[in-house]
Order: C-alpha cells, then structure tokens, then sequence
C-alpha cells in the first residue's frame, strides 16, 4: 500500500471510529456475531497504518488531527474545505499524486 | 407518522435504481457505479471498501427482505439516498437468510453531522419497515383473511 492510500484509509478509519464512539447506542454498534469489538479492531488497524506510514506524513497526519479533530479535507474548486482559502495553482499536486498539505492551516488535501 | 417519515427520507437528494443482479457484491459495484455515474460519488472503489469495512460493525441487512447500507465517506461527493429495490432477490450475508428484495443505501459526505447521519439511516430503515408492510396488505393471503375478517365482523 502506497502513502497515498494509507493516508486516504487513516481518515477512513478516523470516520468510522468516530460513529462507533461510546454513547447508549455504542454496545449495540459494535458488538460482533463472534464477540469482540468492533471498535477495537479499527483502532488497531489505525496504529498499524500509522506505523507503516512515511514519517512526514505521519506528522502531518497527528497534527492536524489534534488541532482540528480531522485531519484530510477534500479540494473543492481549489478552495480548501477546512479554512476555505484559495489555493495558488502552484499548490496543485505533482503528476499522478492527490494529497498535498495546506500552506494555510496544515490540514492534508485531498484533490481526488 | 409513517407517510412522514417517508417523505423526510426521500427528502434529501434521492435516486432510483433497479438492480438486476443476484449476488450481493455485483449488486454493491452495481450502487457505486450508479452513484458514480450521477456524480454523487469521486471514487467507487474507495465506498466499496467503506461498505465492505462497515459490515463486521452492523450488518447491513437488519430486515427480513431489505437492506440497508450505509457509508460515510471521503469517497462520497454529496449526500444522496439510493432507493434500489432488487425483484429477483439478492443473497445476502448470511447464507440461509430470505433473499433481499429492496436495497437503500445512504452514501453520506465525510464531514456530515454525525446526529444527523444516524437520523438519516433509522429514517431509511422505518421507510424500508413501511414498504414491507404495504407489500404484506396487498398481497393475496392479507385480502383472503381481511374479507374472512370482514365477514366475521
């Protein structure tokens, strides 16, 4: 798995855990057939992705994550959906890449 | 109630869509696709896994005869309801269930309001419960006991 997919699969993972955040319905969510939990396993998934992860970007990742709860915000008509400034044409990606960092408030952009 | 809960669930953007298959996973290639191709969806791929990732947390098909599938995701472009009923009936998981003959799936964006997304699922799954009933009263064995009810009124 590429940074790119790892990246993508971590906000995924963010996303999923947190609709299985503890509340009354919580037991209910994430109990399994088998037994065990759901939400455990996720979370365990997320520190392998983290491992695994380039360093860079695993800075990225946890940095904007704990100043603003998400970290990966999409592109839309090259407007940054976290701080809603215009991105410079120079921001866009390189060839055959959709992640770049937003120069304005760190969040991880998704140009997808 | 049951009329309102209906159109507060169909409300949103909302989509129609047969699905012709019998397996399940050509049926969800078969939604994201079509999600795809209306421009609800960036990538198909990534919402397949979504779905495929939400399974083990609650099962999709919590009714007998319908499911309801549900991803909130980075993949997904804007909010959209897909009603997709399937009349040969899909086999679900687990094997041995009732065939499943009508399909909702809530493909919501990844940042929508997590109050509002469960909102937006228990209203499909009150909608997919008010189809069933409707099907169950206009079937013939519903007439046969309603007019022996009727005669012994």
């Amino acid at each position: 798995m590429n940074d790119t997919d790892a990246v993508l699969d971590l906000h995924e993972l963010d996303v999923l855990i947190e609709e299985l955040a503890p509340g009354p319905l919580a037991a209910a969510r994430t109990r399994r057939p088998g037994g065990g939990d759901a939400r455990a396993e996720l979370e365990r998934e997320h520190e392998r992705l983290l491992e695994a992860l380039d360093r860079r970007w695993v800075q990225h990742y946890r940095r904007a994550r704990l100043r603003y709860g998400r970290a990966l915000v999409p592109v839309r008509e090259r407007v940054c959906s976290g701080c809603h400034i215009t991105l410079p044409t120079s921001a866009a990606p390189g060839a055959g890449e959709v992640l770049t960092v937003c120069e304005s408030c760190g969040r991880i952009l998704y140009w997808g | 109630m049951a009329t309102e809960l209906v159109c507060s669930a169909l409300d949103t953007a909302l989509f129609y869509h047969e699905l012709r298959h019998r397996r399940r996973e050509n049926a969800l290639a078969d939604l994201a696709a079509f999600a795809r191709d209306r421009g609800v969806v960036r990538d198909p791929e990534r919402l397949l896994a979504a779905l495929r990732r939400r399974e083990p947390c609650a099962s999709s098909a919590p009714l007998r005869g319908a499911a309801i599938l549900h991803a909130r995701s980075l993949a997904v472009l804007d909010t959209h309801v897909v009603i997709a009923p399937a009349p040969r009936g899909l086999e679900w998981k687990p094997p041995g269930t009732p065939p499943v003959t009508l399909v909702i799936a809530v493909f919501a964006v990844h940042d929508h309001p997590l109050d509002a997304y469960f909102a937006l699922i228990a209203r499909a799954a009150d909608a997919a419960r008010l189809q069933r009933r409707r099907a169950r009263l206009a079937s013939p064995d519903a007439a046969v006991a309603f007019a022996a009810w009727r005669e012994g009124a």
